[in-house]
C-alpha cells in the first residue's frame, strides 16, 4: 500500500517469562484515525513504546514511510501516555517550550506554537502558573498540548479521553477531527471499546498479545452483521417461523417488545409480512454489533 | 549532544531558580559561619563553666608527702580514711577518689560514682605523673626552681630539602577543607540528582521524554545539569564569603575605633605575632595554587560524575525515597571510608602508602587526593589519578545507563539487587 504511513510487520516483545507482543502486524494508513483495541495487558502500551522507540522490538520490524524507524522519526511523532505526568513545580510555558525543544523545535518555533496552542486550549491565562496551580482539567489539557506542540505526522494518543469532563472530551473530540483534516494520522489506543466507534475509521484488536482482528472498521461491522436484525413490535409475536433463529428478546425504552433475530432460508418481506399479520411493527432495521460484541465474539472464537 | 545539552540547561535553570536554591545560596556562607561559630562558642564556654571536681587522694604511705597542687579542673584534698571518702563519693560530695594505698606510685585506682570521662582520666594522669616526676627530682636533691627551668618548649621549625617551610599545618588544613567540601557536595547534590530521577519516574514524565531523547542523554543531562548547579553553588559562597568578610571589614573600620587605637593594635601585633604571621605568609607563598585548583576542580566533578551515576541508578530502580536506604548505604561507604582515610593516615603520613592507595583508588581518591595534594604530590601522580578516576566514571556510567534505562520503565516492582542485575545483563 502506498499510502501507508506506519507498517508493523511480526513485531515481538518478550519480557522475562512473558510474551507482550507475539508477531503483531499492522499497516496504518495515512490521514485516518487508526484504533487500537484490546483489552488492559493486551499488548497496545508495549506496541506504543516500541513505536516511540521508547524500548525495542525483539523481533520484526517497523517502518515510517517506507523507512527503518531511527531517531530521525522522534519529530515525526507526538505521544500522549496513558498515565499522564508533567513537572508540578514548573511553569506551563517552560514546560512546554523544554518539551517542543527536544522534539527538535527551535525556541522560535517552539514559542509560537506554545501560545497558538494555550489561546486554542483557553489557557493563555495561566501560562506563567505552576502545574500544580491548575486544575486537574486544564492539566490534562497541558498534557495534550505537549503531545501535539510539535505538529507531528503521527499521533499517539493512550486513552485519550479518560480524566476528561464531557464539555472537554467535546473540546478534544474536535482538536482530533482538525488535525485529521490537516493531515495528521492518528493512532488511538484503549480498552473502552466503545468510544472508538464514532472516531475511527480503521482499527485493529489485540488480546492476550496477538493481533486477533484488523481493518476498517465500517467493513469489520458489516462483516459481522450479516442476516442479523432488529425488530420491534408493539405486541409480542410468536417467533416459531422455520428459518429465522432468535438470539435475543426485551423490552426497549420505548415499551417495544424487540428481538436480535437472524433471517436466513426466507426473504425479508416474507418474514415480515408474516410478523404484520400478529401485530403492529414499530421497526426494522439490519443489526449493526457493536465493537465490545465483536470483541467478545473473537476472543471467544480464539479461547 | 544537542539533547544533552538542552536537558543540562533545563535542569540547570530549573534549579538555580528554585527559591530554596537562592536561599541556600545567600544564606550558605552566614550558617556555615554560625555553625562553626556556636560550636566554637560551645566549646568555649564548656571549657570555661565547667565546675572543678572534688578529687579526694587516699595516700596513708604519704607517698605524696601530703602536696599536691589544686588545678582549675581538680580540686584536691588528703582524706583520713578510706571509707569516709568512699561515702563522700556515693553522697555527691566528692567525684573521685584516687587510692594510692599500693607502696608503689606505678598504679593508683581511681573510684568514682559514675564512670570517669576520657579527658578526666587522661588530666589526672598527668597531674599525678607531674607530681611523682617533682617528688623524685627533689627527692633527689633539686629544688621547685631548678626543675621548673628544665622544662622546656623546644620549637621545630620544619623545612623541605629546597630550604621552603614545609607548612605542615596551612597544607592540612587546606587539603582537609578542599576534601571535606567534596565530600559535601557529593552527598548534597547526588541525593539530589536520585531524588530527581525518582520523582521523574513517578509523575511518569519520563516515557515523554524517553518517547524524545535517549535514557543516557537524559541521565548526562541530569547529572552535567546538577553538577554545574553544584559548582556554581560553591563558587557563589566563595564569592560571598568574600564579600561578607570585606563589608565586615569595612563596617569595623568605619566603627567607633579611631586611628590610634588600629595603629596601637598594629604595633601590638607586630611585636607579638610577627613570628606566627610571617610563618603563616610564608607558608602560603609555598603552596602551588594553580596544581590546588586545577586538582580541586578536577577531583570534584570527577568524583561527582562517579558517584552520581550511581545515586542516579538508585533512583531510577526505586519507586520512592524510602526505598532508597538500602541501596544508599553500600554506595556512600567507598565515601566515607575515603574522609576516614583523610583524617586519620593522611593527617599522619600523607605519603603513607594507605593514602597512596586509596588516592588512586577511584572511588576514594576524590577525597583522599585532595588532602594529599598540599604536599607535593606530582602532576603525574595527580593526573594519573585523575585518569583513573574519570575512566573509571566511564564504565560505571555505562553499567548504570543500563539500571537506568530499564529501572525508569519498570514500575510498581520492589527494587533488589537481583532485579538490578538482572537489568544490567539485559540486551537493548
Amino acid at each position: 500500500m502506498n499510502n501507508t504511513i506506519l507498517s508493523i510487520q511480526g513485531v515481538s516483545k518478550f519480557y522475562t517469562g512473558k510474551t507482550a507482543l507475539d508477531k503483531v502486524s499492522l499497516e496504518i494508513p495515512k490521514g485516518c484515525i487508526y484504533g487500537l483495541l484490546g483489552p488492559n495487558g493486551a499488548g497496545k502500551t508495549s506496541l506504543i513504546r516500541i513505536i516511540n522507540q521508547i524500548t525495542q522490538a525483539d523481533e520484526g520490524d517497523v517502518l515510517i514511510n517506507g523507512e527503518k524507524l531511527n531517531s530521525s522519526h522522534i519529530k515525526n511523532i507526538g505521544y500522549l501516555p496513558e498515565e499522564r505526568g508533567l513537572y508540578k513545580k514548573i511553569k506551563v510555558i517552560s514546560q512546554l517550550l523544554y518539551f517542543a525543544e527536544l522534539r527538535g523545535l527551535s525556541r522560535r518555533d517552539a514559542m509560537d506554537k506554545a501560545n497558538y496552542w494555550l489561546k486554542k486550549m483557553n489557557l493563555y491565562d495561566v501560562r506563567n502558573k505552576k502545574i500544580e496551580e491548575l486544575s486537574k482539567g486544564m492539566q490534562q489539557k497541558i498534557q495534550f498540548i505537549v503531545a501535539v506542540i510539535h505538529s507531528p505526522e503521527i499521533l499517539i494518543l493512550d486513552e485519550p479521553f479518560s480524566g476528561f469532563d464531557p464539555v472537554n472530551a467535546e473540546l478534544l473530540t474536535e482538536i482530533i477531527l482538525e488535525l485529521k483534516a490537516a493531515g495528521a494520522t492518528i493512532i488511538f489506543s484503549t480498552h473502552r471499546m466503545e468510544s472508538v466507534e464514532k472516531l475511527c475509521d480503521y482499527m485493529a484488536m489485540l488480546n492476550l498479545s496477538q493481533k486477533v482482528l484488523d481493518g476498517k472498521v465500517s467493513e469489520i461491522k458489516k462483516q459481522f452483521a450479516t442476516g442479523t436484525f432488529e425488530i420491534s413490535t408493539v405486541k409480542p409475536i410468536k417467533l416459531d417461523i422455520e428459518g429465522v433463529e432468535c438470539m435475543a428478546e426485551t423490552i426497549n425504552d420505548e415499551g417495544s417488545n424487540q428481538y436480535t433475530l437472524k433471517i436466513n432460508g426466507m426473504g425479508h418481506n416474507t418474514f415480515l409480512m408474516q410478523v404484520m399479520a400478529q401485530t403492529e411493527l414499530v421497526s426494522f432495521n439490519p443489526y449493526l454489533p457493536s465493537i465490545l460484541d465483536i470483541f467478545i465474539q473473537k476472543a471467544n472464537a480464539k479461547n | 549532544m544537542h539533547n544533552i545539552l538542552l536537558i543540562l540547561k533545563h535542569e540547570y535553570l530549573t534549579r538555580v531558580s528554585k527559591k530554596s536554591f537562592i536561599i541556600m545560596t545567600l544564606l550558605g556562607p552566614v550558617l556555615i559561619g554560625l555553625f562553626y561559630g556556636s560550636i566554637a562558642a560551645i566549646s568555649y564556654s564548656q571549657l570555661n563553666q565547667s565546675e572543678s571536681k572534688r578529687v579526694a587522694i587516699y595516700d596513708p604511705a604519704n607517698a605524696l608527702k601530703g602536696q599536691i597542687t589544686s588545678s582549675e579542673d581538680f580540686e584536691f584534698y588528703f582524706a583520713k580514711e578510706n571509707s569516709s571518702a568512699l561515702k563522700d563519693v556515693d553522697e555527691g560530695k566528692t567525684d573521685f577518689l584516687i587510692d594510692i594505698s599500693e607502696s608503689s606510685m606505678d598504679s593508683m585506682t581511681v573510684t568514682a560514682k559514675s564512670s570517669l570521662s576520657l579527658t578526666d582520666k587522661q588530666e589526672l594522669r598527668e597531674i599525678l605523673s607531674n607530681q611523682y616526676f617533682n617528688h623524685e627530682l627533689s627527692n633527689r636533691g633539686l629544688s621547685i626552681g631548678m626543675i621548673d627551668s628544665l622544662k622546656h618548649k623546644i620549637v621545630i621549625s620544619d623545612q623541605l630539602l629546597n630550604g621552603q617551610n614545609s607548612a605542615t599545618e596551612i597544607k592540612s588544613g587546606i587539603g582537609y577543607i578542599g576534601a571535606f567540601i567534596i565530600y559535601l557536595f557529593i552527598f548534597m547534590y547526588g541525593v539530589m540528582i536520585m531524588r530527581g530521577v525518582t520523582e521523574e519516574k513517578n509523575n511518569r514524565i519520563v516515557e515523554i521524554i524517553v518517547s524524545a531523547v535517549k535514557p543516557f542523554q537524559l541521565m548526562m543531562g541530569k547529572i552535567l545539569g546538577v553538577a554545574l548547579v553544584g559548582l556554581t553553588q560553591f563558587v557563589a559562597w566563595i564569592v560571598l564569603s568574600g564579600l561578607l568578610l570585606t563589608v565586615l571589614g569595612v563596617a569595623f573600620g568605619a566603627s567607633a575605633i579611631d586611628q590610634n587605637s588600629i595603629q596601637e593594635a598594629q604595633s601590638q601585633m607586630s611585636k607579638v605575632d610577627t613570628g606566627a604571621m610571617g610563618q603563616i605568609m610564608a607558608q602560603l607563598q609555598s603552596l602551588d595554587f594553580t596544581k590546588l585548583m586545577v586538582g580541586f576542580v578536577l577531583f570534584f566533578f570527577g568524583g561527582f560524575l562517579l558517584y552520581s551515576s550511581l545515586f542516579a541508578a538508585i533512583g531510577s530502580a526505586v519507586d520512592s525515597d524510602t526505598e532508597t536506604q538500602q541501596f544508599m548505604f553500600p554506595v556512600s561507604m567507598p565515601l566515607i571510608f575515603g574522609l576516614v582515610i583523610a583524617q586519620i593516615a593522611v593527617i599522619k603520613d600523607p605519603n603513607s602508602s594507605l593514602a597512596v592507595w586509596s588516592s588512586m583508588i577511584p572511588f576514594t581518591s576524590p577525597v583522599v587526593m585532595m588532602v594529599r595534594l598540599p604536599f607535593d604530590v606530582s602532576w603525574t601522580e595527580m593526573l594519573t589519578s585523575a585518569v583513573i578516576l574519570y575512566g573509571s566514571f566511564i564504565v560505571v556510567v555505562w553499567f548504570a545507563a543500563k539500571i537506568y534505562r530499564i529501572g525508569i520503565l519498570s514500575y510498581g516492582q520492589k527494587a533488589s539487587y537481583k532485579q538490578m542485575f538482572k537489568w544490567l545483563m539485559m540486551k537493548d
